[in-house]
């Protein structure tokens, strides 16, 4: 054994030895440390400034798992970070966590018109002549006032036309649910999972006439939902977010694609 | 052999203090000595790791190391292996010093957390600073210098080494939780401005290093 050999032996012997032990002792002593805690702590803002009471963020999150404190303890997350951690601590508490503002309908530039408008650019206008300017009774009218309505900003336009909510900015003032003249516009608990983004009242035969996505009550999405959360009610589906177990079943089974996630699952 | 086991500690602890009069560990020193309770949990690490730090890299030594008797290179060889110290691998002391005690750090953190929680709640995050600390590879190197001579180790090696180590925890401790107590006191002084935090520390381990002078001379 020459003493280039004996080198290499010792510190090869010294490393696998270690290397072995450590891989052993991970297994026989598993960490404790809960595998949602970097999940949680990724969630909050990160600043560390102790405002909360825990003595910075890592702390606050692991005191968020074990339940000695509410979502609502950290005064600097915004409304949409609260809305995150409910969801991802698995929490509905309505007390902390503001609703977030949800658009119910998904008719888009294919919405069918009843005639040309050349008015005001504005929904409550637009909604006022002939029983609005859709075909659809009950669509969006798509002159977007509830966009213009809201003071932060969080509506924007989507590829096919439909105004959609950003979850993040939304602080739940209600504005834009007084201002859609057809009611579109609901607040939701944050934690609501999946939802049926249509209005129409139409029996399958007109809705499919004035759109191409509405739902047509076709009553698909209730035998597919294992806990009955979904009821069809004057052929539209409407969902109980407190039954929902978010299995997702009902968004495979729609022929329509009416049926959405939440925007934060 | 039991007095000669008692200066090992007691000058490892009061007159070669590691911090005061070696000046090793000086970061966590002035790190972590703003409360006594931190301080404290500190010590009690570095008491912990750097006992069996000095057991384990004094036993790697003298069997993978160091020529002579010991040395498992020998035995392993036999033939073909002109004398026992052909093979003097002590030039890898350092690398091989640092392997083992960050592995031992690691391995010594996994079953805290799981055999007590409680005490892993207490000193369980200053295990990866004392990882790398250098008065813990101090203290191993140290303990080869002194316990190890020309033709082996001194008589009771094992046993100094192992004192050895638990003193400079000891010691360290020591400095420390002083060090706390004089900062906590400062904290409500009336202090020039610019003297507040680091300086007035540095000033507070001058003094306390000339202090420790003293001891100078009785090991």
């Amino acid at each position: 054994m020459t003493p280039l050999l004996a080198t290499l032996c010792a510190l090869g012997a010294l490393g696998a030895f270690f290397g072995v032990a450590l891989a052993v002792g991970g297994r026989l002593f598993p960490s404790s440390v809960d595998p949602r805690l970097e999940e949680v702590n990724e969630l909050l803002p990160g600043v560390n400034c102790g405002a909360c009471g825990f003595s910075g963020c890592l702390a606050c999150a692991a005191a968020l798992l074990e339940g000695d404190a509410e979502v609502g303890v950290c005064p600097v997350c915004t409304p949409g970070d609260r809305r995150s951690l409910s969801v991802a601590l698995g929490r509905n508490s309505q007390d902390d966590v503001p609703p977030v503002a949800r658009i119910f309908c998904r008719g888009g530039y294919g919405a069918v018109r009843r005639y040309l408008y050349e008015g005001l650019s504005d929904c409550r206008a637009a909604n006022q002549i002939g029983g609005g300017v859709t075909a659809c009774d009950f669509g969006c009218l798509r002159y977007y006032s509830c966009l213009k309505a809201c003071p932060f900003g969080a509506i924007s336009i989507d590829a096919k036309g439909n105004p959609v909510v950003d979850e993040e900015k939304c602080r739940s003032c209600g504005i834009c649910v007084q201002t859609c003249p057809r009611g579109l516009i609901t607040l939701v608990p944050a934690s609501a999972s999946v939802d049926i983004r249509c209005a129409s009242r139409y029996t399958a035969r007109d809705v499919i006439k004035v759109c191409s996505v509405g739902c047509i009550g076709c009553g698909k999405c209730v035998k597919a939902c294992p806990v009955g959360a979904i009821v069809i009610e004057e052929n539209l589906a409407r969902i109980d977010y407190n039954a929902c177990i978010s299995c997702g079943k009902c968004i495979e089974a729609c022929p329509r694609g009416i049926i959405e996630k939440g925007s934060l699952l | 052999m039991i007095g000669q086991v008692f200066t090992v500690f007691f000058g490892a602890v009061l007159v070669h203090n590691f911090v005061l009069a070696r000046f090793l560990g000086v970061c966590p020193y002035v790190g972590v000595s703003r409360q006594i309770k931190p301080a404290l949990g500190m010590g009690a690490a570095v008491v912990f790791v750097m006992t069996i730090a000095s057991s384990v890299t004094w036993l790697v030594y003298y069997h993978l190391l160091a020529p002579g008797q010991g040395n498992v290179w020998f035995r392993i060889a036999g033939r073909g292996f002109p004398s026992p110290d052909a093979y003097d691998l002590t030039f890898l002391t350092t690398i091989a010093f640092i392997l083992v005690i960050a592995s031992l750090v690691q391995f010594v953190e996994m079953v805290i957390q799981k055999v007590s929680p409680a005490l892993h709640g207490a000193l369980g995050i200053y295990l990866p600073l004392i990882t790398t600390n250098c008065a813990v590879l101090g203290v191993a190197v140290l303990n080869i210098n002194t316990f190890f001579g020309k033709s082996g180790p001194v008589p009771g090696s094992f046993w100094k080494s192992l004192v050895q180590g638990v003193g400079a925890g000891v010691g360290f401790t020591l400095a420390l939780v002083l060090m706390a107590g004089i900062r906590e006191r400062l904290d409500e002084a009336d202090l020039p401005p610019s003297l507040s935090g680091a300086p007035i520390a540095f000033v507070t381990a001058a003094l306390m290093s000339l202090a420790f002078m003293g001891f100078t001379g009785f090991a």
